[in-house]
Protein backbone atom coordinates (compact mmCIF):
# COMPACT_ATOMS: atom_id res chain seq x y z
CA UNK A 1 0.00 0.00 0.00
CA UNK A 2 1.21 3.47 -0.85
CA UNK A 3 1.16 6.12 1.86
CA UNK A 4 1.65 9.79 1.05
CA UNK A 5 3.27 11.97 3.69
CA UNK A 6 2.49 15.66 3.34
CA UNK A 7 5.85 17.41 3.57
CA UNK A 8 5.28 20.69 5.38
CA UNK A 9 9.02 21.35 5.20
CA UNK A 10 9.43 21.68 8.94
CA UNK A 11 10.72 18.86 11.06
CA UNK A 12 11.85 15.30 10.88
CA UNK A 13 9.91 13.09 8.43
CA UNK A 14 12.62 10.47 8.27
CA UNK A 15 11.47 8.55 11.36
CA UNK A 16 7.84 8.60 10.23
CA UNK A 17 8.61 7.28 6.77
CA UNK A 18 10.93 4.60 8.15
CA UNK A 19 8.29 3.50 10.65
CA UNK A 20 5.68 3.16 7.88
CA UNK A 21 8.15 1.32 5.65
CA UNK A 22 9.01 -1.05 8.47
CA UNK A 23 5.29 -1.89 8.61
CA UNK A 24 5.24 -2.69 4.89
CA UNK A 25 3.99 0.55 3.34
CA UNK A 26 5.46 2.24 0.27
CA UNK A 27 6.07 5.83 1.25
CA UNK A 28 5.96 8.98 -0.85
CA UNK A 29 7.00 12.29 0.72
CA UNK A 30 5.83 15.33 -1.21
CA UNK A 31 5.25 19.05 -0.89
CA UNK A 32 2.72 19.09 -3.78
CA UNK A 33 -0.77 19.62 -2.43
CA UNK A 34 -2.32 17.96 -5.50
CA UNK A 35 -0.57 14.73 -4.61
CA UNK A 36 -1.96 14.93 -1.08
CA UNK A 37 -5.45 15.32 -2.49
CA UNK A 38 -5.06 12.37 -4.89
CA UNK A 39 -3.39 10.09 -2.37
CA UNK A 40 -4.82 6.73 -1.37
CA UNK A 41 -3.64 7.07 2.19
CA UNK A 42 -2.51 10.41 3.59
CA UNK A 43 -0.46 11.28 6.66
CA UNK A 44 -0.45 14.89 7.81
CA UNK A 45 2.51 15.17 10.16
CA UNK A 46 3.76 18.34 11.70
CA UNK A 47 5.90 20.08 14.19
CA UNK A 48 5.94 23.81 14.32
CA UNK A 49 3.24 26.41 14.50
CA UNK A 50 -0.45 26.36 13.52
CA UNK A 51 -0.24 29.28 11.08
CA UNK A 52 3.03 28.20 9.45
CA UNK A 53 1.60 24.76 8.82
CA UNK A 54 -1.61 26.10 7.30
CA UNK A 55 0.38 28.38 5.04
CA UNK A 56 1.48 25.28 3.13
CA UNK A 57 -2.11 24.34 2.28
CA UNK A 58 -3.15 27.84 1.36
CA UNK A 59 -6.16 28.06 -0.99
CA UNK A 60 -6.70 24.29 -0.80
CA UNK A 61 -8.30 24.23 2.64
CA UNK A 62 -11.72 23.11 1.55
CA UNK A 63 -10.67 20.32 -0.81
CA UNK A 64 -8.16 19.06 1.68
CA UNK A 65 -10.82 19.05 4.41
CA UNK A 66 -13.08 16.94 2.17
CA UNK A 67 -10.19 14.59 1.41
CA UNK A 68 -9.43 14.15 5.08
CA UNK A 69 -13.02 13.31 5.98
CA UNK A 70 -13.65 10.86 3.17
CA UNK A 71 -10.50 8.82 2.64
CA UNK A 72 -7.91 7.25 4.98
CA UNK A 73 -5.97 10.00 6.73
CA UNK A 74 -3.85 10.20 9.85
CA UNK A 75 -3.05 13.59 11.38
CA UNK A 76 -0.13 13.82 13.80
CA UNK A 77 0.50 16.61 16.35
CA UNK A 78 0.00 19.90 14.44
CA UNK A 79 -1.51 17.67 11.75
CA UNK A 80 -4.30 17.04 14.26
CA UNK A 81 -4.63 20.64 15.44
CA UNK A 82 -5.09 22.11 11.93
CA UNK A 83 -8.22 19.96 11.52
CA UNK A 84 -10.04 22.27 13.95
CA UNK A 85 -11.44 25.75 13.29
CA UNK A 86 -9.11 28.01 15.23
CA UNK A 87 -6.14 28.05 17.58
CA UNK A 88 -5.09 30.43 20.33
CA UNK A 89 -1.56 30.02 18.97
CA UNK A 90 -2.42 32.10 15.88
CA UNK A 91 -5.88 33.55 16.39
CA UNK A 92 -6.05 35.32 13.01
CA UNK A 93 -5.74 32.11 10.98
CA UNK A 94 -8.58 29.75 10.06
CA UNK A 95 -7.96 26.00 10.36
CA UNK A 96 -9.27 23.32 7.99
CA UNK A 97 -12.46 23.18 10.07
CA UNK A 98 -13.01 19.47 9.56
CA UNK A 99 -14.03 19.45 13.22
CA UNK A 100 -15.58 22.26 15.25
CA UNK A 101 -13.56 23.71 18.11
CA UNK A 102 -10.69 25.90 19.20
CA UNK A 103 -7.16 24.74 20.06
CA UNK A 104 -6.12 26.15 23.44
CA UNK A 105 -2.88 26.51 25.33
CA UNK A 106 -2.72 23.68 27.87
CA UNK A 107 -3.45 24.90 31.41
CA UNK A 108 -0.12 23.64 32.79
CA UNK A 109 2.66 25.69 34.39
CA UNK A 110 5.45 23.93 32.51
CA UNK A 111 5.24 23.73 28.71
CA UNK A 112 5.80 22.13 26.25
CA UNK A 113 4.16 18.98 27.55
CA UNK A 114 7.22 16.97 26.56
CA UNK A 115 7.80 13.30 27.13
CA UNK A 116 5.96 10.05 27.73
CA UNK A 117 2.40 10.08 29.00
CA UNK A 118 -0.43 7.57 29.11
CA UNK A 119 -3.84 7.65 27.51
CA UNK A 120 -7.29 6.17 27.95
CA UNK A 121 -9.08 5.35 24.70
CA UNK A 122 -12.50 4.25 23.45
CA UNK A 123 -11.25 1.08 21.76
CA UNK A 124 -11.91 2.14 18.16
CA UNK A 125 -10.08 0.64 15.16
CA UNK A 126 -6.98 2.73 15.78
CA UNK A 127 -6.60 1.63 19.40
CA UNK A 128 -8.18 -1.81 19.25
CA UNK A 129 -5.00 -3.73 20.16
CA UNK A 130 -3.53 -1.14 22.50
CA UNK A 131 -3.91 -1.47 26.28
CA UNK A 132 -5.48 1.30 28.34
CA UNK A 133 -2.74 3.30 30.02
CA UNK A 134 -0.16 2.64 27.29
CA UNK A 135 2.59 5.28 27.03
CA UNK A 136 3.05 7.57 24.00
CA UNK A 137 5.52 10.37 23.27
CA UNK A 138 4.09 13.90 23.36
CA UNK A 139 5.62 17.28 22.48
CA UNK A 140 3.17 20.18 22.35
CA UNK A 141 1.97 23.25 24.21
CA UNK A 142 -1.49 23.54 22.63
CA UNK A 143 -4.30 21.04 22.34
CA UNK A 144 -8.02 20.42 22.14
CA UNK A 145 -9.52 20.23 25.62
CA UNK A 146 -12.82 18.64 24.65
CA UNK A 147 -14.59 17.53 21.46
CA UNK A 148 -17.31 15.07 20.54
CA UNK A 149 -14.87 13.45 18.11
CA UNK A 150 -12.52 12.43 20.97
CA UNK A 151 -11.28 8.85 20.97
CA UNK A 152 -8.50 9.13 23.58
CA UNK A 153 -7.72 11.34 26.57
CA UNK A 154 -4.54 12.21 28.47
CA UNK A 155 -3.87 14.08 31.68
CA UNK A 156 -1.21 16.74 32.09
CA UNK A 157 -2.24 18.97 34.98
CA UNK A 158 -5.71 18.65 33.47
CA UNK A 159 -7.39 16.41 30.92
CA UNK A 160 -7.14 17.02 27.19
CA UNK A 161 -8.01 15.07 24.05
CA UNK A 162 -5.08 13.03 22.73
CA UNK A 163 -6.83 11.49 19.69
CA UNK A 164 -9.90 12.09 17.54
CA UNK A 165 -11.81 10.17 14.90
CA UNK A 166 -12.40 12.43 11.93
CA UNK A 167 -14.16 10.10 9.48
CA UNK A 168 -14.80 6.38 8.93
CA UNK A 169 -11.10 5.74 8.24
CA UNK A 170 -9.60 9.04 9.31
CA UNK A 171 -8.00 9.73 12.65
CA UNK A 172 -5.68 12.23 14.26
CA UNK A 173 -3.41 12.00 17.28
CA UNK A 174 -1.71 14.64 19.39
CA UNK A 175 1.29 12.44 20.22
CA UNK A 176 4.01 11.13 17.90
CA UNK A 177 3.37 7.45 17.11
CA UNK A 178 6.59 7.29 15.05
CA UNK A 179 8.55 8.12 18.22
CA UNK A 180 6.42 6.11 20.64
CA UNK A 181 8.30 2.83 20.53
CA UNK A 182 6.23 -0.37 20.57
CA UNK A 183 2.70 1.03 20.98
CA UNK A 184 3.35 3.78 18.47
CA UNK A 185 4.26 1.23 15.83
CA UNK A 186 1.22 -0.82 16.83
CA UNK A 187 -1.01 2.22 16.29
CA UNK A 188 0.49 2.95 12.87
CA UNK A 189 -0.01 -0.71 11.98
CA UNK A 190 -3.67 -0.45 13.03
CA UNK A 191 -4.06 2.64 10.86
CA UNK A 192 -2.56 0.87 7.85
CA UNK A 193 -4.88 -2.09 8.44
CA UNK A 194 -8.01 0.04 8.50
CA UNK A 195 -6.84 1.95 5.43
CA UNK A 196 -6.21 -1.37 3.67
CA UNK A 197 -9.77 -2.51 4.45
CA UNK A 198 -11.10 0.68 2.93
CA UNK A 199 -9.14 0.39 -0.34
CA UNK B 1 -2.02 9.32 34.54
CA UNK B 2 0.82 11.75 34.56
CA UNK B 3 3.85 12.74 32.57
CA UNK B 4 6.69 10.27 33.25
CA UNK B 5 10.19 11.36 34.26
CA UNK B 6 12.62 10.64 31.43
CA UNK B 7 15.92 8.73 31.52
CA UNK B 8 18.25 9.71 28.70
CA UNK B 9 21.55 8.03 27.79
CA UNK B 10 24.05 10.29 26.01
CA UNK B 11 26.70 9.23 23.49
CA UNK B 12 29.75 11.26 22.44
CA UNK B 13 30.27 10.67 18.73
CA UNK B 14 33.42 11.42 16.72
CA UNK B 15 33.55 10.75 12.96
CA UNK B 16 30.66 8.32 13.11
CA UNK B 17 31.98 6.31 16.04
CA UNK B 18 31.25 6.40 19.74
CA UNK B 19 34.30 8.00 21.37
CA UNK B 20 35.02 5.30 23.87
CA UNK B 21 34.00 1.83 22.84
CA UNK B 22 31.24 0.65 25.07
CA UNK B 23 31.33 -2.62 26.91
CA UNK B 24 28.05 -4.35 27.56
CA UNK B 25 27.84 -7.46 29.69
CA UNK B 26 26.57 -9.70 26.97
CA UNK B 27 28.20 -8.41 23.80
CA UNK B 28 31.55 -7.38 22.40
CA UNK B 29 32.66 -3.79 22.55
CA UNK B 30 30.43 -1.72 20.29
CA UNK B 31 31.37 1.58 18.67
CA UNK B 32 28.51 1.95 16.23
CA UNK B 33 26.08 4.69 17.40
CA UNK B 34 22.93 3.30 15.69
CA UNK B 35 23.49 -0.12 17.26
CA UNK B 36 24.01 1.40 20.70
CA UNK B 37 20.99 3.68 20.41
CA UNK B 38 18.85 0.63 19.63
CA UNK B 39 20.23 -1.24 22.65
CA UNK B 40 19.22 1.65 24.85
CA UNK B 41 15.80 1.77 23.25
CA UNK B 42 15.34 -1.93 24.06
CA UNK B 43 16.42 -1.27 27.65
CA UNK B 44 13.66 1.31 28.01
CA UNK B 45 15.49 4.60 27.37
CA UNK B 46 13.01 7.44 26.84
CA UNK B 47 15.25 9.37 24.44
CA UNK B 48 18.83 9.25 23.23
CA UNK B 49 21.24 12.19 22.91
CA UNK B 50 24.14 12.24 20.44
CA UNK B 51 26.82 14.81 21.00
CA UNK B 52 29.02 15.43 17.96
CA UNK B 53 32.50 16.23 19.21
CA UNK B 54 33.92 16.42 15.69
CA UNK B 55 35.68 19.60 14.70
CA UNK B 56 35.98 19.39 10.93
CA UNK B 57 33.42 20.01 8.22
CA UNK B 58 34.06 16.75 6.33
CA UNK B 59 33.50 14.75 9.47
CA UNK B 60 30.25 16.60 9.95
CA UNK B 61 28.87 14.82 6.87
CA UNK B 62 29.84 11.49 8.39
CA UNK B 63 28.05 12.50 11.57
CA UNK B 64 24.83 13.43 9.73
CA UNK B 65 24.99 10.08 8.00
CA UNK B 66 25.24 8.48 11.45
CA UNK B 67 22.15 10.41 12.54
CA UNK B 68 20.32 9.20 9.43
CA UNK B 69 21.27 5.56 9.99
CA UNK B 70 20.22 5.83 13.64
CA UNK B 71 16.85 7.46 12.94
CA UNK B 72 16.00 4.70 10.47
CA UNK B 73 15.80 2.14 13.22
CA UNK B 74 15.14 4.19 16.35
CA UNK B 75 11.52 4.74 17.36
CA UNK B 76 12.12 7.00 20.34
CA UNK B 77 13.24 10.64 20.12
CA UNK B 78 16.82 11.49 19.19
CA UNK B 79 18.39 14.79 20.23
CA UNK B 80 21.52 15.90 18.43
CA UNK B 81 23.98 18.50 19.66
CA UNK B 82 27.46 19.78 18.87
CA UNK B 83 28.61 21.78 15.89
CA UNK B 84 25.17 23.23 15.14
CA UNK B 85 25.36 26.98 14.75
CA UNK B 86 22.83 28.19 12.15
CA UNK B 87 19.16 27.79 11.19
CA UNK B 88 20.38 25.88 8.13
CA UNK B 89 22.44 23.49 10.30
CA UNK B 90 19.34 22.81 12.33
CA UNK B 91 17.31 22.14 9.20
CA UNK B 92 19.78 19.57 7.84
CA UNK B 93 20.04 17.90 11.25
CA UNK B 94 16.25 17.60 11.59
CA UNK B 95 15.91 16.32 8.06
CA UNK B 96 18.55 13.70 8.82
CA UNK B 97 16.18 12.37 11.46
CA UNK B 98 16.82 14.21 14.73
CA UNK B 99 13.75 15.12 16.76
CA UNK B 100 15.45 17.95 18.60
CA UNK B 101 18.62 19.94 18.10
CA UNK B 102 20.74 21.25 20.93
CA UNK B 103 22.65 24.56 20.84
CA UNK B 104 25.37 25.59 23.26
CA UNK B 105 28.17 27.98 22.23
CA UNK B 106 26.23 29.24 19.19
CA UNK B 107 23.29 30.28 21.40
CA UNK B 108 25.54 32.21 23.77
CA UNK B 109 27.26 33.98 20.86
CA UNK B 110 23.96 34.75 19.13
CA UNK B 111 20.90 34.44 21.40
CA UNK B 112 18.60 35.48 18.51
CA UNK B 113 19.40 32.12 16.93
CA UNK B 114 17.13 30.51 19.55
CA UNK B 115 14.07 32.52 18.51
CA UNK B 116 14.86 32.19 14.80
CA UNK B 117 14.98 28.40 15.13
CA UNK B 118 11.90 28.30 17.37
CA UNK B 119 9.93 30.38 14.83
CA UNK B 120 11.03 28.18 11.96
CA UNK B 121 10.80 24.72 13.52
CA UNK B 122 8.78 25.21 16.70
CA UNK B 123 10.03 25.52 20.26
CA UNK B 124 9.63 21.80 20.82
CA UNK B 125 12.65 21.10 18.58
CA UNK B 126 15.01 23.65 20.16
CA UNK B 127 17.13 22.54 23.09
CA UNK B 128 19.68 24.85 24.69
CA UNK B 129 22.57 23.13 26.44
CA UNK B 130 24.02 25.10 29.33
CA UNK B 131 27.33 24.17 30.96
CA UNK B 132 27.45 25.75 34.41
CA UNK B 133 30.26 25.94 36.94
CA UNK B 134 30.10 27.14 40.54
CA UNK B 135 31.89 30.44 41.13
CA UNK B 136 31.58 32.52 44.29
CA UNK B 137 28.17 31.32 45.35
CA UNK B 138 26.55 31.37 41.93
CA UNK B 139 26.96 29.52 38.63
CA UNK B 140 28.77 30.78 35.55
CA UNK B 141 28.05 29.70 31.97
CA UNK B 142 30.95 28.13 30.06
CA UNK B 143 31.16 27.49 26.32
CA UNK B 144 33.39 25.59 23.87
CA UNK B 145 32.97 22.29 25.67
CA UNK B 146 33.58 23.86 29.05
CA UNK B 147 36.82 25.63 28.14
CA UNK B 148 35.65 29.25 27.92
CA UNK B 149 34.12 31.22 30.80
CA UNK B 150 31.54 33.73 29.57
CA UNK B 151 30.87 35.85 32.65
CA UNK B 152 27.16 35.07 32.21
CA UNK B 153 25.14 34.02 35.23
CA UNK B 154 23.58 30.60 34.55
CA UNK B 155 20.23 31.41 36.16
CA UNK B 156 19.85 34.67 34.24
CA UNK B 157 20.90 32.98 31.00
CA UNK B 158 18.37 30.22 31.57
CA UNK B 159 15.55 32.73 31.99
CA UNK B 160 16.63 34.49 28.80
CA UNK B 161 16.74 31.20 26.90
CA UNK B 162 13.22 30.40 28.13
CA UNK B 163 11.96 33.84 27.00
CA UNK B 164 13.61 33.46 23.58
CA UNK B 165 11.51 30.37 22.89
CA UNK B 166 13.66 27.34 23.67
CA UNK B 167 11.61 24.21 24.32
CA UNK B 168 13.98 22.53 26.75
CA UNK B 169 17.24 23.02 28.63
CA UNK B 170 20.00 20.48 28.95
CA UNK B 171 21.71 21.60 32.12
CA UNK B 172 25.19 20.24 32.82
CA UNK B 173 26.99 20.84 36.07
CA UNK B 174 30.66 21.06 35.15
CA UNK B 175 31.58 20.45 38.76
CA UNK B 176 29.71 17.17 38.69
CA UNK B 177 30.55 16.10 35.14
CA UNK B 178 32.66 12.97 35.03
CA UNK B 179 32.89 12.66 38.83
CA UNK B 180 30.02 10.18 39.31
CA UNK B 181 29.47 11.91 42.65
CA UNK B 182 25.92 12.97 41.91
CA UNK B 183 24.19 15.86 40.15
CA UNK B 184 24.40 19.43 41.45
CA UNK B 185 20.96 19.38 43.05
CA UNK B 186 21.00 22.99 44.15
CA UNK B 187 21.82 24.17 40.62
CA UNK B 188 19.19 21.87 39.10
CA UNK B 189 16.43 22.93 41.51
CA UNK B 190 17.30 26.62 41.16
CA UNK B 191 17.06 26.42 37.37
CA UNK B 192 13.86 24.36 37.41
CA UNK B 193 12.20 26.90 39.69
CA UNK B 194 13.39 29.85 37.58
CA UNK B 195 11.93 28.52 34.31
CA UNK B 196 8.71 27.26 32.74
CA UNK B 197 10.15 24.70 30.30
CA UNK B 198 11.43 21.14 30.89
CA UNK B 199 14.92 20.76 32.38
CA UNK B 200 17.23 17.79 31.77
CA UNK B 201 19.76 17.36 34.61
CA UNK B 202 23.23 16.27 33.55
CA UNK B 203 26.70 15.86 35.01
CA UNK B 204 27.61 13.57 37.88
CA UNK B 205 25.17 10.67 37.60
CA UNK B 206 27.11 7.64 38.82
CA UNK B 207 24.45 5.40 40.40
CA UNK B 208 20.65 5.04 40.45
CA UNK B 209 20.35 7.07 43.69
CA UNK B 210 21.85 10.06 41.87
CA UNK B 211 19.22 9.98 39.15
CA UNK B 212 16.56 9.65 41.83
CA UNK B 213 17.91 12.74 43.63
CA UNK B 214 17.99 14.79 40.40
CA UNK B 215 14.35 13.93 39.65
CA UNK B 216 13.03 14.34 43.22
CA UNK B 217 15.07 16.84 45.23
CA UNK B 218 16.42 18.47 42.05
CA UNK B 219 12.90 18.54 40.53
CA UNK B 220 14.23 17.92 37.00
CA UNK B 221 11.89 16.57 34.31
CA UNK B 222 14.59 14.25 32.96
CA UNK B 223 18.02 12.92 33.90
CA UNK B 224 20.83 12.36 31.43
CA UNK B 225 23.73 10.02 32.09
CA UNK B 226 26.55 8.44 30.13
CA UNK B 227 29.10 6.19 31.80
CA UNK B 228 26.65 4.59 34.24
CA UNK B 229 25.00 2.98 31.22
CA UNK B 230 27.96 2.67 28.89
CA UNK B 231 30.03 0.39 31.07
CA UNK B 232 27.20 -1.96 31.84
CA UNK B 233 27.12 -0.97 35.51
CA UNK B 234 23.36 -0.57 35.27
CA UNK B 235 20.89 -0.95 32.45
CA UNK B 236 18.31 1.76 31.84
CA UNK B 237 15.73 -0.80 32.93
CA UNK B 238 17.46 -1.36 36.27
CA UNK B 239 17.62 2.37 36.95
CA UNK B 240 13.93 2.71 36.11
CA UNK B 241 13.05 -0.19 38.39
CA UNK B 242 14.91 1.55 41.20
CA UNK B 243 13.05 4.80 40.50
CA UNK B 244 9.69 3.01 40.38
CA UNK B 245 10.32 1.48 43.80
CA UNK B 246 11.04 4.98 45.08
CA UNK B 247 7.68 6.17 43.78
CA UNK B 248 8.92 8.07 40.71
CA UNK B 249 6.62 7.77 37.67
CA UNK B 250 8.62 6.26 34.81
CA UNK B 251 7.55 4.57 31.61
Amino acid sequence: MKVTIADLDVGNLHSLSKALEKLGAKVEITQEVDRWLDSEVLVLPGDGAFAATLLKVKSHEQVLAERVKERPTLGICIGMQILFETSDENSDVQGLSVLPGNIEKLPAPRLPHMGWNTLEHNGNDLFVSIPQGAYFYFVHSYGIIDTEAASAWTDYEGRFVSAVQVGPTSHAVQFHPEKSDRWGLELLDNFLALAEDEL
Amino acid sequence: MTLAKRIIPCLDVDAGKVVKGIQFQDIQEVGDPPTLASYYEQQGADEVVFLDITASVEKRKTFLDTVRRTAEQLFIPLTVGGGVSTVEDMYTTLRAGAEKVSFNTAAVNNPQLISECADRFGSQAVVVAIDAKRTNGSWEVYTHGGRTPTGKDAVEWTKQVDDLGAGEILLTSMDGDGTKDGYDLELTRTIVEATSIPIIASGGGGKPEHLYEALSEGKAQAALAASIFHYGEYTVGEVKEFLREKGVVVR
